[in-house]
């Protein structure tokens, strides 16, 4: 990015708050990174990831699951999207039918379409999704949660009827739990915790990753299956998007010191981002823009839909009235175009990047997401 | 020892929030450049208590012209009734949960307050439909209320 902002030098900078990354849990990892690495670690390693850090990303999970999970079952490869492209395309045949909760990350439509040729069904409500899986009208479902852009973190309520009716209708439930580790005003139940039964092992499917703990540029994802041909597929396919050993090796540091240290770092984020959520939310509610409120994850949705007067398409009130209404109109065009406005405004006035909701399938213009997990300081 | 700690783990917050805390101004700055107003909770609340106004006034305004006097069937009031009786009803929960509401017209309120329901207590009917007729037809002809509860606001 050029010229980014910095409160010193550049404070008339580039401010970047689009991409979903942990830049507050630095100071706490850092130390894992200094030692460097050997020549035995620089070199091949199973492609889906050694038995560490398989292991260390078991004992990871567990954290939000009271399950025992074996190492068996987790197959990982380069990044959370690589590893929801080869379970898409172990699972699916092109033109299945695969539900999606609406609001989405964006990448995930690319994903299920670009080379799975998947058909996506944007569902708006979580009773229409169990009605959809119900009627067997997809046969699988992505989801996220904590979910992403919102950062709503579903109850086991949810969550437990969600896994009996995947399993129950024979529909592929995938979960994408990247952000389970950044949940902080809530308590992140994982579908796992349901996972109970043969079938529901065969039709549950979890994904998650260290991105969102601060290791977003080492690229490490993983599925956690226990249907046995799924990671018998998984594992072979992983030759072609292996695990990078450098990154394992970082990684395995973090997940495989001591059970204290993982502990203390998980409480750690939690306390970062909750401290660093509510003051951003007190700077917004200062600022008077509204928001809709996150429990987890590193992302929040500004609400900048615009305010309509109404009375200006209404027959009642003066003309006077009208005119002056008229001028404290927006300048913004209604519907999506406004929302493509301000979005080029921010970018270029305001030097402000934020992601524009559109692309996350809201179905009203104006939502745009926050990333507050940013540092902005090198 | 603890206040010096919590004072640098203020300070690493205010580190972290520089750059937030400048887009969140930027934003404003914008906003109040482009004249935006922005959709508030309020605005929605506010935005479908309007709609249900204007959903009754649909219901009622199906309708024959000159026909709010007469009566569906023989046990009941006049449609009038009916169109004040929804208002008074939920002005009257109001008043009961808040206490400092306003009573709106007393003597209206007290008119549409109650149908034809039996008492709770006794289980007799409360029939005082010529009486109420003729309160009703007398505000009618004074002009005491509008017929469409949209257009009062």
């Amino acid at each position: 990015m050029k010229n980014p902002f910095d409160e010193e030098t550049r404070e008339d900078g580039f401010v970047s708050l689009a991409y979903s990354e942990n830049k507050l849990i630095w100071p706490y990892i850092k130390e894992f990174f200094e030692k460097p690495i050997t020549q035995v670690e620089s070199q091949y390693d199973y492609t889906f990831g050694g038995s560490h850090l398989r292991e260390g990303m078991a004992r990871l999970l567990r954290k939000t699951c009271s399950k025992q999970l074996s190492k068996q079952h987790l197959v990982g490869t380069n990044g959370a999207l690589g590893v929801l492209e080869n379970l898409l395309f172990s699972l699916f045949n092109p033109g299945d039918k695969i539900a999606l909760l609406v609001p989405y990350y964006p990448q995930h439509r690319v994903v299920l379409t670009f080379r799975n040729e998947l058909e996506v069904v944007d569902v708006h409500d979580f009773e229409k999704l169990l009605e959809a899986i119900a009627a067997r009208k997809v046969a699988g479902v992505l989801w996220t949660n904590p979910s992403n852009p919102i950062g709503h973190v579903f109850d086991s309520h949810h969550v437990a009827r969600l896994v009996a009716a995947c399993s129950a209708n024979r529909v592929h439930l995938i979960s994408d739990e990247v952000y389970a580790t950044c949940v902080f005003d809530s308590e992140m139940i994982g579908v796992l915790n349901f996972c109970k039964t043969p079938q529901d092992g065969d039709y549950v499917h979890v994904v998650t990753g260290l991105a969102k703990l601060g290791f977003s540029g080492a690229k490490l994802g993983f599925v956690y299956t226990e249907n046995p041909a799924l990671v018998k597929t998984l594992r072979a396919m992983s030759r072609l998007t292996p695990v990078a050993t450098p990154s394992a090796v970082y990684a395995t540091r973090v997940l495989c010191a001591d059970e204290h240290v993982v502990s203390s770092l998980l409480a750690q984020n939690a306390t970062l981002l909750r401290n660093q959520y509510f003051s951003v939310v007190v700077e917004l509610d200062r600022a008077r823009i509204p928001y809709l409120p996150s429990q987890g994850g590193l992302t929040m949705v500004l609400d900048l839909r615009v305010k309509r007067d109404e009375k200006l398409k209404s027959n009642f009130g003066s003309s006077d009235e009208k005119k002056k209404k008229k001028s404290a109109c927006s300048k913004l065009a209604p519907g999506w175009a406004g929302e493509e406005k301000l979005f080029e405004k921010l970018v270029l006035t305001a030097k402000v990047h934020f992601a524009a909701g559109r692309d996350f399938g809201f179905s009203e213009p104006g939502f745009f997401r926050m990333t507050f997990a940013e540092s902005l300081k090198s | 020892m603890r206040c010096l700690f919590s004072s640098f783990v203020a300070f690493a917050y205010l580190v972290f929030l520089a750059g937030i805390r400048i887009a969140i101004k930027r934003l404003r700055a914008l906003l109040d450049d482009l004249d935006v107003g922005l959709v508030t909770s309020r605005d929605s609340i506010v935005a479908r208590y309007r709609k249900m106004w204007s959903r009754t006034d649909q219901v009622f305004g199906l309708l024959k012209e000159g026909s709010f006097l007469e009566r569906p069937i023989t046990l009941r009031h006049p449609f009038i009734f009916y169109l004040g009786h929804v208002a008074a009803f939920a002005w009257n929960q109001m008043v009961s949960f808040l206490p400092s509401t306003p009573q709106f017209d007393a003597e209206l309120a007290q008119l549409f307050e109650r149908g034809i329901d039996p008492d709770v207590d006794t289980g007799k009917v409360n029939v005082q439909k010529k009486k109420k007729k003729k309160n009703l037809e007398s505000h009618v002809s004074k002009g005491s209320f509008q017929l469409c509860w949209n257009q009062s606001q």
